[in-house]
């Protein structure tokens, strides 16, 4: 091999084609994606999540979630992902298409969050999760988000989304803990998480 | 070895030739492979002490307060930081510097511009620092080894264009005839990292909404191919540019088989390119993009075997000449780990054996199998081999690299055991739906605190490394005796083969 040509044009062109395979090949064929219309109902799915969500992705991606959390569910043969409860059937590229952030993940140090707006809706319980997760999960290896909350003197009635804590965590008398506007955005990005609806090439298990 | 009379600065085709010491051209580059080289060491110290604070973390969550109420010391920013120091800080940077100095060397051709490489580190140097404080900060992408934004990606970029602009320059203008193993692996590096980089970067990081982010599940194989680049096609071949020439070098001996060495690095480059998928096993992708990741796994050893087999065959023996020499222990070891790491990779990637693996701390061994075992035991091995040819002196620490060694081996031995047996209990506990996952986090308790014990002994090994090398570079030394080069405590006399 006394040619740099030869080497130029042998790795470009086994270098240009994965990326071919792996770049530009998903690239149109899912910006091509379409939803899908239930040929009965009429129903559309997915409808996708109307823009709120966005900032909240970003303060998912800024706090590193993805390093313990994934976001997709294997198909019945492939895990335990649906007998744990993490949804109901598989996840499949038309999920995500109108996510404009995707973070598949590939570390489960926590557990999958692909449905856990499906599983939990209830944003004090996000909160406590962020705040202490140990309170909710005593073995969990999560870190906590205190950071996302700060503590301020109650002005008239207490807020609606103040910590509920009791016992030595509790804030002071006349003072309560409530998150902060990255707090609240990652919990309405967490609980928009959804992959509920039916999808055809995604058939749900039998029991 | 009655090898044939050859000229000095025409190199076989198997053999590296040309001298290394003073009167080598690599001699002629030795301020910006310097400048690569320090930072490197410096950035392998930021990531250590990351490192060390994550693994803390990990199995200490609650009892430090202090954590979770500093945003820039939260887990999921801390452990971004420490991979990317790792890997764009220290084996990037140290790479480059090597490679550098191999151009250089191997195209018998003395410097000319000379200021682009120097120009490269600086602006490199910037990019990593930046793009650490960034992730710190909370500005992070949220994706493993693309979690600079883009301001700092697009410092990397430009810090690996001058190098990159330089390498291409000084190959073309080469005086030495034929190109050498080496020459191939950079060469591919340079091409596939400046493709991958910049294509990964804009389609998924550039913050214009008019361009990207790629569209749906695109950003996760566009990902996986970025991460696979990475480490097969920019961080392998420049691991592999330095054991080819310092394993012939370090036992005046040729590489034992040319073709062995084509097959090898053609079947590499095409396997690794289309071997990322794997890491979504039973993910949201059309089948046959995960399958061609598995194939090329599993094809990737041929060329892991044909590479093992060229060491094997050239250092058979030969290793009384050279196999005692510290250097060359880092380089073959590193050498060895590429290999086992091959048939790890092709194992993990299985279906059958990748459900229970995906997602777990078996991964994470792989990937630290990858970048401590392999990358950065051959780049000790090429700091110590240069080092003292750039300074022209000679190595009297050989007690402290020594113990650099053992405590390289025996934490990374300690932190891959630790990470492969806790990811396999993990792994049978994720797919057994009665264990929940509270209590699999009560398994990995006790493999998370050997973490500890591991990254502290890694710890103390760069940390002993790095004293090496300041003492290498502060310490006057004894100056090389030109006509009569001396054998030096870290390596057996490199014996020119010059007749």
């Amino acid at each position: 091999m006394n040619k740099f040509a030869h080497l130029f044009l042998g790795v470009f062109g086994l270098f240009g084609a994965s990326w071919l395979a792996f770049v530009a090949y998903p690239y149109i064929t899912f910006a091509g994606m379409q939803p899908n219309k239930d040929s009965n109902t009429g129903a559309v799915a997915p409808q996708g999540n109307p823009g709120t969500t966005e900032q909240g992705a970003r303060v998912f991606a800024a706090n590193g979630c993805v390093y313990c959390h994934s976001q997709f569910v294997r198909g019945e043969n492939e895990g335990a992902d649906i007998d744990r409860g993490w949804g109901k059937r598989r996840t499949v590229a038309r999920d995500y298409m109108f996510d404009h952030y995707v973070f598949l993940g590939n570390s489960r140090l926590g557990a999958d969050l692909a449905n856990i707006g499906v599983r939990q809706t209830d944003p004090q319980w996000f909160y406590r999760l962020l705040y202490d997760p140990r309170s909710v999960h005593p073995e969990s290896v999560m870190p906590s988000f205190r950071y996302l909350f700060r503590t301020q003197k109650i002005s008239g009635q207490a807020s609606a989304d103040a910590l509920k804590l009791n016992g030595p965590g509790a804030p002071r008398s006349g003072y309560e803990i409530v998150p902060t506007e990255e707090g609240k955005a990652i919990v309405a990005y967490l609980i928009s998480l959804k992959k509920n609806y039916a999808l055809p090439e995604a058939p749900e298990p039998a029991e | 070895m009655n090898q044939p009379a050859i000229p000095e600065t025409i190199p076989l085709d198997n053999l590296p030739s040309g001298r290394d010491d003073r009167e080598g051209t690599g001699y002629a580059v030795r301020v910006p492979v310097l400048v690569f080289l320090v930072s490197a060491v410096f950035w392998l110290l930021v990531s250590s002490c990351l490192g060390l604070l994550v693994s803390t973390e990990c199995h200490r969550p609650g009892s430090l307060t202090i954590f979770s109420n500093l945003p820039w010391l939260t887990f999921g920013r801390v452990f971004p930081a420490f991979q990317n120091a790792l890997v764009y800080g220290w084996l990037s940077t140290a790479g480059m510097g090597v490679a550098i100095w191999l151009v250089s060397q191997l195209c018998n051709t003395a410097h000319r511009t000379g200021y682009l490489p120097v120009l490269s580190g600086v602006t490199w140097n910037i990019g990593v620092g930046v793009g650490i404080l960034s992730v710190l900060g909370g500005g992070g992408n949220g994706r493993p080894l693309l979690d600079f934004p883009f301001h700092a990606a697009f410092l990397l970029l430009l810090g690996f264009l001058f190098f990159g602009i330089w390498a291409v320059v000084v190959i073309w203008n080469r005086e030495s005839g034929s190109v050498y193993v080496s020459e191939w692996y950079i060469f591919a590096a340079l091409l596939c990292f400046a493709w991958s980089f910049t294509t990964a970067n804009i389609v998924l990081n550039l913050p214009l909404s008019s361009i990207g982010p790629a569209p749906g599940v695109s950003q996760g194989a566009i990902h996986a191919w970025y991460e696979k680049s990475l480490f097969g096609l920019w961080l392998a071949p420049l691991a592999l540019a330095v054991a080819y020439y310092i394993i012939p070098k370090s036992l005046e001996k040729p590489i034992y088989s040319y073709k062995l060495a084509l097959l090898g690095f053609w079947a590499w480059i095409g396997c690794a390119a289309f071997s990322g998928m794997t890491v979504f096993i039973g993910g949201p992708f059309p089948v046959w993009m995960v399958t061609m990741g598995i194939v090329a796994n599993v094809l990737a050893l041929i060329p892991v075997l044909a590479v093992a087999a060229n060491f094997h065959m050239t250092t058979r023996s030969a290793v009384e000449r050279g196999g005692s020499s510290l250097v060359f222990r880092f380089v073959a070891l590193g050498a060895m780990m590429f290999t086992f790491y091959g048939f790890e990779a092709a194992t993990n990637s299985l279906r059958k054996i990748g459900q229970f693996t995906e997602f777990t701390l078996v991964i994470l061994g792989q990937n630290h199998l990858f970048l401590y075992g392999f990358c950065s035991l051959i780049l000790f091995g090429a700091i110590y081999y240069l080092l003292p040819r750039l300074l022209d002196r000679r190595i009297i620490f050989e007690g402290i690299a020594e113990f650099h060694f053992w405590l390289s081996v025996v934490g990374f031995a300690l932190l891959w055991f630790d990470l492969t047996m806790g990811g396999l209990i993990q792994g049978f506990g994720l797919q057994d739906a009665k264990v929940s996952m509270d209590a699999i986090g009560d398994l990995l308790k006790p493999f998370l605190m050997i973490q500890s014990v591991a990254a502290l002994i890694i710890f103390a090994a760069n940390v002993t490394f790095a004293i090496t090398v300041g003492l290498i570079l502060l310490l006057p030394g004894r100056v090389r005796n030109r006509s009569d080069v001396p054998e030096t405590s870290m390596e057996r006399t490199p014996e020119v083969t010059v007749a």
